[in-house]
């Protein structure tokens, strides 16, 4: 019992000092002090208290500092964590036009539509959803095997495959909201202009120019170099240029 | 005989008119020892009758050996197909000294007589001076041309890097531009994956040429600009395993930019070219805090980098956000071309009659090399008074659009937050939360079938398990009551967990129960007679008791035999 009072007294404790110190970056924020309030918000995620909201002031703040690769970065965190963001959407579009080249990654609009529609700000949504949904497909389960009546059989096998079909979607939902969240596929260029050579080496050619905000796909990487790939063009660029999604 | 050989039209093409007629001569080795039998080639791009030279000092080995052969070239320019006719030599000379072939000549039918340009010397050494040959060994290297030496400031011209060699090489490994200051260039073909091989001629010796790069280079200042040298190299597969590497760098230019005249206008700022400017307006009356959608775009060839952002001069009662930028310029061998479009949004707060200032610039026309100026003209704009009671009037949603000219604010609250450790998929309690559930009633259902479907030896089987552990807990039971002083109560439960444990495992109805039935299906399941007089003992002392008061040490000694009876029992039974 002490262990459990313990332990929401210091997760309440630490949201609301969280709250306080994002309180401190708006009001940075607001007096105009961008730099000052982006490494304030950075300090909150460093600590591990991210949001969707969090992403979205610090990708202002970060355009407000001329840091629009940076800016960009933040909208599409934020637009990850919470597709349905409209402000960071709305943001995002118009930092991409500030960007020296805007390149199209055409993304079919069944995946963005299923991303707003089932993923959203708690991250454990859809896993609360299938244990709940596997609690009463365990029921309905249990009346199909102890009872005789004819009626409740027929009607626990309706109920039993409607659950068991919320359960695979919930878990399948789940499974994807957490791979979303925790794997990167895709990058933000943060440098001002990078040179993308054929191979990991300082000598190798350059194929092709990136410029600041420009998002790639990522591909592999090794100690220095990560490999990307824009519109079916890859090639190698220093990891310290990109910034993960 | 090589003097009456002559080569006849069998018929004159298309193409013969078409194209201009070329001819090429050229040898493998232009230094070969003594007997060393080397290749002269003569080349056409045209079916004509050809003359071949003189060779009369030389031993022909073999030869003409006549070819014909087609290539298609594909490139971003286009793609061209072109035949070649060709004659092969094999020749060899006997004597050390310098010789040389003269040109060969070609006529074809309305054309002009052809020949393939200057005479090719050719060097004899004996064999024992074989290193003076590596000397003048045909050598790879590159050159970088440019199309213009001397050109103004802001006026493009084409640098081609290309790559000579007399072997037909692999792969590029590495291309390295030389530095330059004060120009601003671009790569034709950045993504260039294949590469346009051509053979060409040099001082009677032929080469493959590879053109590795072509960029577009404007001079952004005035004065000598020095294009350093550009390295490359290539690979050559001499065979499976081994391949050689190829590398050099090529010769540096130096290009004279010329200044722009000194006349130039006021509103010059470098453009360079020819150019046109058109502006659009959405509305010249509107209301106030409506906004106008205002473009300026800029069309035609020439340095469009050197285009700054318009600045518009707006009345103090009009506002204006960033203006939207929209390139659609490209690149290719002229320069830049295309059109580049500024998107203004303004905003007008005050009523009255105002005037947007001109927007105008300058450029420098290199054709006629003069100062052009464009201009966008005076442009009248009606602001009528909106309502009063709104502060921005807004007559649709076009308008509600247009005018937001920054990013939306921040967000004061923070949101749900989270961090990576707190996904419950993936972890322990989840799975036991999923599948806990559904594993248990599976296993309830399981147990129930079991039980279910038992026949009566296994009914019976586990009844008679259950009793012997129903009989000695009572009989553990017993002692515990007996060490708390509990004796007739410690005798009364010895008694039923020996009827509870016969009557089961013994199959014997409570009725039949008694010492003699006992004994008779113990011997009837030939249980050894010291067993049965041990349990003979123990029943009799029990109903004894029940009679007669029996000591506690008795009584405890009868606990533990009966415990023995049964272990015993349990193991013949």
């Amino acid at each position: 019992m002490r262990l459990i009072v313990y332990i929401v007294l210091s997760f309440a404790t630490t949201s609301i000092m969280a709250q306080d110190a994002f309180t401190e970056a708006n009001k940075n924020y607001i007096e105009e002090h961008y730099k000052t309030a982006a490494k304030n918000y950075e300090k909150l995620i460093d600590s591990t208290q991210m949001s969707a909201e969090l992403y979205y002031n610090l990708g202002n703040a970060y355009f407000k500092s001329n840091s629009i690769g940076k800016a960009i970065w933040a909208y599409e965190t934020a637009l990850k964590i919470n597709p349905k963001n409209e402000d960071a959407k709305f943001n995002l579009e118009f930092v991409n036009l500030k960007t020296e080249v805007q390149i199209d990654h055409p993304e079919p609009a069944i995946t963005e539509w299923l991303k707003r529609l089932l993923f959203g700000p708690n991250i454990n949504l859809w896993s609360y959803a299938s244990i709940l949904s596997s609690f009463i497909f365990s029921f309905f389960l249990l009346i199909f095997f102890i009872t005789k009546s004819k009626r409740r059989r027929s009607v626990s096998i309706m109920g039993g495959m409607t659950f068991f079909i919320i359960l695979c979607v919930s878990t399948t939902t789940a499974f994807f909201h957490k791979e979303t969240l925790t794997t990167s596929t895709e990058g933000i260029v943060i440098a001002k202009k990078v040179d993308v050579r054929i191979s990991p080496l300082k000598k190798a050619n350059v194929t092709f120019k990136l410029f600041e905000g420009d998002k790639v796909k990522l591909l592999e990487e090794n100690e220095d170099w990560l490999q990307i790939d824009v519109n079916g063009n890859s090639g190698w660029i220093k990891k310290e240029s990109i910034w993960k999604i | 005989m090589l003097k009456s050989f002559i080569f006849i039209i069998v018929f004159i093409t298309h193409a013969v008119l078409a194209q201009e007629p070329t001819l090429e001569a050229y040898v493998n080795k232009t230094t070969v020892t003594e007997n060393e039998i080397f290749t002269y080639t003569i080349a056409s791009n045209q079916d004509c009758p050809i003359t071949p030279p003189n060779l009369s000092g030389f031993e022909i080995v073999s030869g003409p050996i006549q070819g014909r052969s087609s290539s298609t070239v594909s490139d971003n320019r286009g793609t061209v197909t072109q035949t070649t006719y060709s004659f092969t030599y094999n020749l060899r000379l006997s004597k050390k000294g310098n010789y040389s072939i003269g040109p060969a000549k070609m006529k074809c039918k309305l054309k002009k007589e052809t020949t393939s340009g200057k005479p090719i010397s050719i060097k004899v050494i004996q064999s024992s001076d074989e290193s003076q040959r590596q000397e003048s060994k045909a050598e790879h290297f590159l050159k970088l041309t440019s199309d213009k030496n001397s050109v103004y400031v802001g006026e493009p011209f084409v640098i081609t890097l290309k790559f000579y060699t007399p072997k037909k090489p692999n792969s590029i490994e590495a291309l390295e531009p030389g530095n330059a200051s004060g120009l601003w260039r671009q790569d034709l073909n950045p993504n260039r994956a294949n590469y346009i091989m051509t053979q060409e001629v040099i001082k009677g010796a032929a080469y493959y040429v590879l053109e590795l790069k072509q960029e577009v280079c404007i001079p952004l200042r005035a004065g000598k600009i020095s294009i350093e040298p550009y390295y490359g190299s290539l690979i050559y597969q001499l065979d499976f395993f081994n391949s050689e590497r190829l590398d050099g760098r090529s010769n540096g230019l130096d290009i004279d930019v010329k200044k722009i005249p000194s006349n130039s206008p006021a509103n010059f700022n470098g453009l360079v070219g020819r150019f046109n400017l058109r502006h659009e307006i959405d509305k010249t009356k509107l209301i106030e805090g409506q906004a106008i959608v205002f473009k300026i775009e800029l069309s035609g060839t020439g340095n469009f980098n050197a285009f700054d952002q318009p600045l518009l001069n707006l009345p103090s009662e009009f506002t204006q956000g960033d203006p939207t930028p929209d390139d659609q310029t490209t690149i290719d061998a002229n320069g830049m071309s295309g059109t580049i479009s500024y998107t203004f949004i303004i905003s007008a707060e005050k009523p009255g009659e105002f005037e947007i200032e001109p927007y105008s610039f300058s450029y420098f026309d290199l054709r006629d090399k003069s100062f052009h100026s464009l201009s966008t003209g005076k442009i009248n704009i009606t602001v009528e008074k909106g309502e009063e009671s709104h502060g921005s009037v807004y007559n649709s949603q076009e308008d509600f659009v247009v005018t937001e000219t920054d990013i939306h604010f921040i967000h004061e609250k923070n949101g749900r937050t989270f961090s990576y450790y707190n996904f419950l998929f993936g972890t322990w309690p989840y799975f036991i939360l999923v599948f806990g559930p559904i594993l248990l009633v599976f296993a309830f259902a399981f147990t129930r079938r079991k039980i279910a479907n038992k026949t009566d030896e296994e009914k019976i089987e586990s009844h008679q398990k259950a009793s012997v552990k129903a009989s000695n807990k009572g009989l553990d039971k017993a002692s515990q009551l007996m060490k708390n002083g509990s004796d007739k109560e410690a005798l009364k439960l010895l008694h039923n967990s020996l009827i509870t444990y016969f009557t089961s495992r013994l199959n014997i109805s409570i009725s039949e129960l008694s010492q003699k039935t006992i004994v008779v299906e113990l011997e009837k399941k030939r249980i050894s007679t010291e067993l049965i007089l041990a349990f003979k003992e123990i029943w009799t002392k029990i109903e004894m008791a029940q009679y007669a008061p029996i000591s506690s040490g008795n009584l405890t000694e009868t606990i533990d035999k009966s415990k023995k009876l049964i272990k015993q029992l349990n193991e013949k039974l």
